[in-house]
């Protein structure tokens, strides 16, 4: 069974495969390569790829946020962070840390 | 069974109407039946799901996959392509919590049983709609299996030997499992936001995302430099070396990850060969990428030159990242699968058979997860359900058995 199908296929562009299988509702894909991904307009429709715009390395290309919730989608707000670049901002919100007690555990290397 | 500490489990009092089929969208529902949903699998009366036919038949008939993945649900048949079985179906949305369906775009909408219609009836139902290719865009109305979306998704491109005709990467259902965890956290996200606001919302799951958001720097990498990544065998990764699979004197095989120079350190010292990961030698990343066929021959041929357990002891003995390649019969032989309780024997109350199946994941502390029956028979609880939660009188059901809904 394998054969015949191997020799089918083989015997075809894979436009061709890909047209005629999806005509009869065959269960068929492209084996993408990430380039080819870049080419598909189904990954682009879906928004797939996301461009963030990062302050230092401009844009971006990552992975879209799956599941697509209807009422609230997530989303990207920021790429990774530099290190450190919240630890001032999470101290002050969440343990209400003063400036002089964040400049000892700076120098303390603590944090 | 799993042990239970007493406390209720996390989704007990949440109701889950699962009417998909196969693995996908039901996977998300066996989660949550787990960690205690009420999970009614809506299956049509003829045949039913046909995860019952697919793989090796227990005793009773319906396959083992059935009888693992359908765990803690209740069977309900009902002919959603007959009125009176859309009536009861929406009758049963009413008092439902989730739904997970999985069928071609279009068709739920055909039967008068879209998400305008459901929302109408219970506007904080969350409906988890898994298909191939999601409900939208061009591709939105193809049929899909998981081997596709391995292939769309991208990962199928990477798995097997350089050149070499691409492989399963995995197994056929690997991207059926991750859509139903994809869709799993949707719901439990989804379920959270009705409880803060009563909205419910539809959570819109492709098989071939699920497997494209799991490719790490593959599209940043490819937009930044044009890099495609290409198949890479069996012991080969772009940034570590070495870091693949070797075989053992007994046949067997074994899996070495050392990523940095730390991990290469400790698996030089396994081999008794502390020299190689001087500075001079291959210390560096850098000089075993480089050299990285050298740096595979000297694995291999130390892997080559003893058995499994004697390659997997030294590598254990100074904390190199090592491990067998299991079979299933490695597994069942496992002291950690054993001592995690992975494995679980439940029987069968139809046939007594002992059905050995996979445990739930993950481990909560308070509130762990639990497998109370096997998959259900075909409409096993028909009856019991259409009367506890519509209130059908014995005649109301025996009318829908004669009209053949049920």
């Amino acid at each position: 069974m394998n054969a015949i199908v191997i020799e089918w296929v083989g015997s075809l562009d894979r436009d061709d495969v890909l047209t005629l299988c999806l005509d009869e509702e065959v269960p068929v894909g492209k084996v993408n390569s990430i380039a080819d991904i870049f080419e598909d307009e189904h990954f682009a429709a879906r928004g797939n790829l996301a461009h963030v715009m990062d302050p230092e390395l401009g844009d971006i290309v990552v992975p879209g946020v799956v599941p697509t919730l209807s009422a609230t989608p997530g989303r990207i707000d920021s790429l990774g962070p530099t290190l450190g670049s919240a630890t001032d901002a999470v101290m002050r919100e969440l343990l209400g840390l003063t400036g002089a007690e964040l400049q000892r555990l700076h120098q303390q290397k603590i944090i | 069974m799993t042990e239970t500490t007493g406390a209720e489990l996390p989704l007990t009092g949440i109701r889950v109407l699962d009417v998909a089929t196969v693995i996908a969208a039901p996977y998300c529902a066996t989660i949550l039946g787990e960690f205690g949903a009420d999970v009614l699998k809506v299956e049509h009366p003829v045949g039913g799901d046909a995860l019952r036919r697919f793989g090796t038949p227990s005793q009773r008939g319906d396959t083992l996959v059935w009888m693992s993945e359908s765990r803690n649900k209740r069977s309900v048949t009902l002919d959603l392509r007959k009125p009176d079985g859309v009536a009861v179906f929406k009758q049963l949305i009413a008092k439902t919590d989730a739904l997970c369906e999985k069928f071609r775009t279009g068709t739920l909408e055909k039967w008068g049983l879209g998400w305008d219609v459901l929302r109408e009836i219970n506007p904080g139902l969350i409906m988890l709609r898994v298909t191939g290719y999601g409900q939208t865009g061009p591709y939105s109305d193809r049929p899909g299996f998981a081997r596709v979306a391995h292939a769309v998704g991208g990962i199928a491109y990477l798995a097997g030997m350089p050149k070499g005709t691409p492989v399963t990467p995995g197994s056929t259902t690997l991207g059926d499992y991750m859509t139903g965890l994809y869709g799993y956290l949707g719901v439990l996200m989804a379920l959270r936001h009705r409880d803060l606001t009563g909205e419910g919302q539809t959570v819109d799951a492709a098989l071939y995302e699920s497997v494209f958001r799991c490719t790490e720097e593959l599209a940043p990498a490819f937009a930044m430099y044009g890099t495609v990544r290409e198949r890479q065998g069996s012991s080969h990764n772009d940034f570590a070396c070495p870091h693949g699979h070797f075989a053992t004197k007994d046949g067997k095989w074994v899996a070495i990850s050392t990523a940095t120079d730390k991990l290469f350190r400790r698996l030089a010292m396994a081999m008794g060969r502390p020299e190689l990961a001087a500075s001079s030698t291959y210390g560096e990343q850098k000089t075993r990428l480089e050299h990285r066929h050298d740096v595979h021959e000297i694995v291999r041929d130390w892997c080559g030159s003893l058995t499994r357990e004697q390659v997997l002891e030294k590598c254990y003995a100074t904390d190199t990242p090592a491990g067998p390649l299991n079979s299933i019969a490695d597994i069942f032989g496992d002291r950690q699968f054993h001592a995690r309780r992975n494995l679980v024997a439940i029987d069968d109350p139809d046939t007594g058979e002992s059905i050995i199946v996979p445990s739930p994941v993950p481990a909560l502390s308070e509130t762990p997860g639990s497998i109370r029956s096997l998959g259900p028979k075909l409409g096993e609880h028909t009856d019991e359900v259409l009367a506890e939660v519509l209130g059908m009188t014995p005649a109301q059901i025996a009318d829908l058995r004669k009209k053949r809904v049920i």
